[in-house]
């Protein structure tokens, strides 16, 4: 939401407080999150059978302007670096992947002219994010241009197809 | 004098937290990135992004 302070009064657009009331809907089983001032970095607690584990989303700028890269990983408890490898099982993946998807918004929305491409560590997880994508691409498709990589060129997101990597901009 | 203001924008269930650190110097970070340059040389942007 969009509130601006002048002359003492608040005002908002309702345009964007419809859109949000949808996100939260979408997003309304995730964990809480804290982020960084520079919305860069965030941090939860995923909590199931197998205990609370630190899960870490980072936007870091890439080369070209305004892409960025998509980090996301459990904190090693030992050395404090971040491993997308490890498969927690913590029956919690749905909830986590809306987690990480609401990341996704409040970045964008503090860097509206950010490109955001992702990859996953493995076959497995790219496809978990096909899945998370497709399941959503209605409320998504709100907001985003969201783009899917075959390796050769990017297409508009369809479902059902294999993608080596995901392209989100937020609509503007 | 006039005062103005936007506040950062969250959505519900998210707190600022100024003792998060920064990853951009971590491994995996590190190598994402290299992954999505490489994407950028070979296959580039979608047309008309910017």
């Amino acid at each position: 939401m969009d509130y601006i302070l002048e002359k003492g009064v608040f005002t908002y657009d309702f345009k964007d407080v419809v859109l949000t009331l949808a996100v939260d809907n979408m997003l309304d089983n995730k964990y809480k999150v804290k982020n960084k001032p520079d919305f860069q970095s965030f941090e939860f607690t995923s909590e199931g059978p197998k205990g609370a584990i630190t899960k870490i989303i980072h936007y870091s700028k890439v080369g070209l302007k305004d892409v960025y890269n998509l980090s996301f990983g459990d904190m090693s408890d030992e050395t404090g670096k971040l491993d997308d490898l490890s498969v927690t099982n913590n029956g919690d993946s749905r909830k986590v992947l809306a987690t990480v998807a609401a990341t996704l918004y409040v970045f964008t929305n503090n860097y509206p002219e950010a490109i955001v491409i992702a990859t996953g560590s493995t076959p497995s997880r790219i496809r978990l994010y096909r899945i998370l994508i497709a399941n959503n691409l209605e409320v998504i498709e709100q907001s985003f241009f969201i783009f899917g990589s075959t390796g050769i060129h990017w297409e508009l997101f369809r479902k059902n197809i294999n993608y080596e990597a995901f392209l989100v901009k937020k609509k503007i | 004098m006039k005062t103005k203001k936007k506040p950062r924008k969250l959505l519900k269930g998210f707190t600022v937290d100024p003792t998060i650190k920064n990853y951009d110097d971590d491994p995996l970070v590190k190598k994402k990135i290299e992954k999505v340059n490489h994407i950028l040389k070979t296959v580039g942007l979608p047309k008309g992004i910017y």
